[in-house]
């Protein structure tokens, strides 16, 4: 039998022998400018490249899918079809209410998700990879004075630019695109549920799902976690779409959509050898080499993402590596981290995002499915959706036991708990999946019911209505009042001298960083003379115990400005966040600034002339 | 009788026994204090969730679940008329707290119900890194817990609105007009059910429940509830019928201060159908039933121990005494039929009297309604009628029973509930024909338009004119447009802005924590601190100076604004300064900078350990 398929299989190779060709010469690409490239250049590469590579794929997985349906229309039955997505989608929504109604919108933490907001507005200005650290408004965008290239894999940036270019550039389309994946994973979801354990395992993996806030987290925020997790799913179903009945098309779409999957976070590349596995899989299946023109395409299109991990490898700054540690990844971190992680998933306060119900249910569960694997021997694999399942939560183990090797691992620390995402994905599934498995005894099936019921009431529910995973994120508070005080009471053109100017800058405000600011004061305060700025606000962040301010960096001896206070307010203990507004120099040379904006003609460049940020977006 | 039934008889009494000795011997005040706070919620969850799945079973084996319409039994002409009329009941009077002084503390429970899962009153909330936290206490209130519960559920499942028991009124409001309805065609056909709604549509009071955020209008359902599952426990007493007589019985216990008397209508009702059917099946939910029941007793003694619950007035030394029923009568009597001129009260003479000429009608009816009260629904109807009627001698024998002041007429809901069915029952045994029926709902229709609707905007207008709906008004008004200073509200109104979500403390706690006051002026913890208090007009000075609490000899603050009262001002001004002795301030010069750098986490702590002492 063995020798008969191989047989076919040389001679399926000798015909696609031109094909192979072409495959090997995209890895080959790859593996040169992965190889080959020094970091300058690669940064060079992805900065530009990059927004058209994820194009090209998200085209080619939008063609093959469209292409599968015309052709499946007559293959399963419609109407059974179009019942499950209605139900799944009734279901998918209802989830998503009860995901989203506790939730308040805006940056869950201002280091990780404003750079991604920035990414998405300059795909959307200019398809480069681009995060501002100074600039202002200008007629035609903004005005760049400093920036850097962003590090991050960069679909969810690319997914928001085009929501951008689809309605018009706000910052609150990261959040709602957000809210939109959140849904669409759990209609996806429901549909794996499905293929396991009928309507019940839909039901029971969007309730799983529910029970978790930091899913509500994720899906309110402009974080990229959510589009991986849902991604990592939608590959899943692909696969299983594709196993089933192995052609080029179906390939072809699992090809492209493990392409975007890679670009979704920096260590999601790992996915593309599950993904290997199943198309391997389907090749023996189908008794020959299928490789689709989209699996041929998917290596060169991986490439700006081979030049964006080459570029991290060669510039370790950007790894914000504590001294003390010599490397991101190192078994030392495991058994660190491994301890956090346990009392992540075991947490039964109210202070982080977990859920209980997840390791209750999904551990034993993922017992249970060694042990099914081990009873059903051979038949187990023959059914694709078990052996997609199988391949990939292999895989979701590793991304695992990678992410507990990662010094910065901390599950129970809401900066790193976002990464317990693709695990949580895993005991999600892992439990209608035993359950279609196993011989339903219907008192346990009740068990399982009322628990996760229970579970959702009367502990998930509160958590995610206090939310007080949140309550360290004053960053987050501080930055609402920030905006909503210059909404109220700052001129529309006014310049914002603050430690963070990208907040200010997606909002469309002029802003410099302190630094910048202090070497160029003088030319600073001629433009507010020369009308191009309303007039320059000073945000400072310093120590306080009620008797003395430092820490800030507009002390004494490094501001050069004149300054009046207008407001402060403290949002983390003994410290503060100033509002002052910029009345002149200290220096003796300074330069004073009249009571009005005077109207004479600009001193600077032409090209800063005082259009309204919001007209130029 | 089986050896099952034998088990399952011995098990209640058991249960009941166990149930009586904890709730009123057993557990001192602090236990009960404990249980109440920490099981209160999980006892009436479960309540609720068994009856809910009770209620399923029972729609699933009737097959009343298949539609809308087949659950209710209505037609699409009769879904319109429960409409109209529940439209024009949450349009009579003006939506919000009307009750200052209990619906915000329902509210308050409601919000630590949902926040905690607990159910004792917040008194101090604070804010940190953007989440709303509320202290924890001791505080537990008199006020039965199923309406906290419900309005805590519709936070969990439609996200937090301090006004959420408003809410939840105007979606009970056609639930009720729903069952209202069903109640009366029960009685006499659709016009039955048509006149029952009409009746009660002359009534504002029912109105001014509905548009509150109070448990008035929930109480009037559940009592419907138990008449309905009564009469189909009675028709066929299965096991079923029996857990869901028994799970309403205990929701309309934990709904009113008095309800709980409605067990006894639970027990006539069994006994009823025990007596027709020559032999009561008892169910484990009847095992349980006592010890679900166990909130009752424990907050009773809760109750008893704190005699300000009781708001016994100057010279009441009881709260029940039958010296009170002369002067409650004559109270009552003015309620109903409005005896003094001039005073404005939401009340419907025309009910008043129909139900009089019910009463005299019912003389000449008198076989049929022996024959009636034999039957399922005349046994349900008298089951629970009689305990109404021991409802209102009751309130008769109560210090705070008089009928005609205004924060009291809501007692008397379901009195009237008794009136309008009453006087259905006994209109639909006089067979009249289509023209009467038509002419009698023409002059209800009439009298609505022209007495009905009036009256309840001249009470709504002489109602939002009272001190108490000012001062709560003007309270919320101020918070909402501060809310975004971070603010921290001193007042004797407290629970107003927390259940705002802004942190706020009365005037006694904040006298006490003066450092601690002054202490976040100092840090700036708190945006703004504002005082929001009521000053009265000194007598001795004729041109009207303002004297306040006593709040300056603590503190020192700038007036911002002033609102005028019938007995002084309302005052709103902003803390500058705490009074303090020499060396009561807190030092917290240990912490530098350089401390927070060695101790990263405890900056949070430290702040965590200042807000709540």
């Amino acid at each position: 039998m063995n020798r008969i398929l191989f047989r076919k299989m040389g001679r399926e190779l000798r015909c696609a022998r031109q094909r192979i060709a072409w495959a090997l010469l995209g890895v080959l690409a790859f593996g040169l400018i992965y190889f080959g490239l020094g970091d300058q250049l690669a940064g060079r590469l992805f900065f530009h490249v990059g927004y058209f590579a994820t194009l090209g794929a998200l085209l080619g997985l939008a063609v093959s899918l469209f292409v599968i349906i015309r052709r499946s229309s007559g293959a399963f039955k419609i109407s059974d079809f179009k019942t499950l997505i209605r139900v799944g989608l009734a279901v998918a929504v209802a989830g998503g209410w009860l995901l989203l109604v506790h939730s308040e919108w805006g940056y869950k933490d201002p280091s990780i998700d404003p750079p991604v907001v920035s990414s998405s507005k300059n795909l959307h200005l200019d398809r480069q990879l681009f995060i501002l650290d100074s600039g202002m408004p200008h007629l035609s965008g903004l005005l760049n004075i400093s920036g850097h290239a962003d590090k991050r894999p960069w679909l969810t940036a690319f997914a928001t630019s085009l929501v951008h270019d689809l309605t018009g550039y706000r910052v609150a389309n990261a959040f709602f695109l957000n809210a939109a994946f959140g849904v669409l994973l759990l209609l996806l979801g429901y549909l794996q549920g499905h293929l396991f354990f009928g309507h019940r395992g839909g039901a029971m993996v969007v309730l799983l799902w529910c029970s978790l806030p930091l899913l509500t987290h994720n899906a309110t925020g402009a974080g990229i976690d959510l589009l991986n997790v849902l991604m990592i799913q939608a590959v899943m179903l692909l696969s299983v779409l594709y196993l089933r009945k192995p052609d080029g098309m179906r390939e072809a779409a699992l090809c492209f959509a493990a392409v975007l999957l890679a670009h979704a976070r920096y260590e999601s590349a790992l996915f593309i050898l599950p993904v290997i596995a199943v198309i391997l899989a389907g090749w023996v299946r189908a008794g020959r080499i299928i490789l689709s023109p989209g699996a041929i395409c998917a290596a060169p299109l991986l490439i700006p993402l081979g030049a964006l991990h080459r570029y991290l490898a060669d510039r370790p700054d950007l790894w914000e590596l504590p001294l003390e540690y010599g490397s991101r990844f190192g078994l030392e971190f495991l058994t660190e981290n491994l301890p956090h992680a346990l009392y992540f998933f075991f947490n039964l306060s109210d202070h982080l995002p977990n859920s209980l119900v997840l390791p209750i249910l999904g551990l034993p569960c993922l017992l249970f499915m060694i042990l099914i694997m081990r009873r059903e021997g051979r038949a187990f694999w023959k059914k694709s959706e078990h052996f997609v399942f199988t391949v990939f939560a292999g895989f979701l183990l590793v991304h695992f036991l990678l992410i507990l090797a990662y010094y910065d691992g901390h599950l129970d620390q809401m900066v790193s708990a976002r990464f317990a995402l693709p695990f949580c994905l895993l005991l999600v599934l892992v439990v209608p999946f035993v359950l279609g498995q196993v011989r339903r005894n219907q008192w346990v099936l009740r068990f399982i019911w009322v628990l996760i019921f229970v579970h959702l009431l009367y502990v998930t529910m509160p958590v995610r209505a206090k939310a007080f995973y949140r309550e360290h994120h004053s960053g987050a508070c501080e930055q609402e009042w920030l905006e909503a005080y210059a909404q109220d009471h700052l001129e529309w053109n006014a310049l914002m001298i603050d430690r963070y100017p990208l907040l200010w800058l997606l909002e469309d405000y002029a802003s410099f960083s302190p630094e910048w600011s202090h070497a160029n004061a003088e030319n600073i305060l001629r433009s507010i003379q020369a009308g191009e700025f309303a007039n320059a606000y000073y945000i400072e962040r310093f120590f306080w115990n009620g008797r003395e301010a430092t820490g800030g960096l507009a002390t004494e001896a490094v501001n050069p400005y004149r300054m009046t206070v207008l407001t402060e307010r403290s949002f983390r203990p003994f410290e503060k966040t100033r509002i002052s507004k910029v009345e002149g120099l200290r220096l003796p040379a300074s330069v004073e600034l009249p009571a009005e904006p005077s109207q004479s003609g600009p001193i600077s460049d032409s090209k800063s002339e005082t259009p309204p940020g919001h007209d130029a977006m | 009788m089986s050896s099952k039934q034998r088990l399952i008889f011995g098990s209640v009494l058991l249960s009941a026994c166990a149930s009586v000795a904890f709730g009123f011997f057993i557990l001192d005040l602090n236990a009960a204090i404990w249980v109440v706070k920490n099981a209160g919620y999980w006892l009436i969850g479960a309540t609720f969730s068994l009856f809910l799945w009770h209620l399923f079973r029972l729609l699933k084996e009737t097959g009343r679940i298949t539609s809308w319409s087949n659950f209710w039994k209505l037609s699409r002409r009769e879904s319109i008329v429960i409409a109209l009329v529940s439209i024009c009941f949450l349009t009579m009077s003006e939506n919000g707290f009307n009750i200052v002084m209990d619906q915000p503390v329902l509210a308050a429970t409601a919000f630590q119900m949902h926040q905690e899962k607990k159910t004792n009153i917040p008194t101090f909330g604070y804010e940190m890194g953007g989440a709303f936290h509320l202290s924890e206490n001791n505080k537990i209130d008199k006020r039965p817990l199923f309406f906290p519960f419900l309005v805590s559920l519709l936070h969990d499942f439609t996200g937090y609105r301090p006004l959420q028991g408003v809410w939840l009124n105007a979606l009970l409001t056609p639930v009720f007009v729903g069952l209202l309805f069903t109640a009366g065609r029960a009685f006499g056909g659709t016009s039955g059910g048509m006149l029952a709604m009409a009746l009660f549509l002359t009534l504002p009071l029912l109105s001014r429940n509905a548009c509150g955020g109070g448990f008035e209008l929930l109480n009037l359902i559940m009592i419907l509830v138990v008449f309905r599952v009564a009469c189909g426990y009675l028709q066929a007493p299965t096991p079923l019928r029996l857990n869901l007589l028994v799970l309403s019985g205990l929701l309309l216990a934990q709904t009113r201060y008095e309800s709980s008397l409605y067990v006894l209508s639970i027990g006539l009702v069994v006994l009823a159908a025990g007596w027709r059917m020559k032999r009561v099946e008892l169910s484990w939910i009847t095992v349980l039933a006592p010890l679900l029941m166990l909130c009752v007793p424990l907050q009773n003694k809760i109750i008893r121990a704190k005699p300000a619950f009781w708001e016994l007035r100057e010279g009441d030394e009881l709260a029940f005494s039958l010296d009170y029923i002369g002067s409650n009568l004559g109270s009552a009597a003015n309620f109903f039929f409005g005896l003094t001129e001039g005073e404005l009260l939401p009340i419907s003479v025309l009910l008043s009297v129909l139900f009089c000429l019910a009463l005299l009608a019912s003389l000449f009816k008198i076989k049929e309604l022996a024959c009636w009260l034999k039957s399922p629904g005349g046994l349900a109807a008298a089951s629970v009628s009689f305990v109404l009627l021991i409802n209102g001698l009751l309130l008769m024998a109560f210090h705070y029973g008089q009928m005609d002041n205004f924060a009291v007429t809501r007692l008397i809901l379901p009195v009237s509930l008794f009136q309008v069915l009453y006087s259905v029952r006994i209109y639909t045994f006089f067979r009249w024909n289509r023209s009467v029926t038509w002419s009698v709902f023409m002059a209800l229709a009439i009298y609505w338009f022209g007495v009905t609707r009036p009256l309840a905007a001249r009470v709504d207008n002489q109602f939002q004119g009272y001190d108490g709906i000012i001062e709560v008004k003007w309270l919320r008004e101020k918070v909402s447009s501060h809310r975004h200073e971070s603010p921290l509200f001193l007042t004797q109104s407290n629970l107003i802005p927390l259940i705002e979500r802004v942190p706020a403390i009365q005037f006694t706690s904040a006298f006490k924590r003066k450092s601690v006051l002054e202490l976040y002026l100092r840090l700036g913890v708190f945006g703004e601190i504002f005082l929001m208090y009521k000053a009265e007009k000194d007598p001795d000075d004729p041109a009207g100076r303002i004297v306040d609490e006593g709040l300056n000899q603590h503190f020192e603050y700038e007036l911002l604004d002033e609102y005028p009262l019938s007995t002084g001002h309302l005052q709103f001004s902003r803390l500058t300064r705490v009074k303090l002795d020499e060396g009561e301030a807190i030092d917290v010069d240990f912490i530098t900078p350089e401390f927070l750098a060695e101790n990263p986490r405890r900056r949070w702590e430290i702040m965590k350990e200042l807000l709540l002492r």
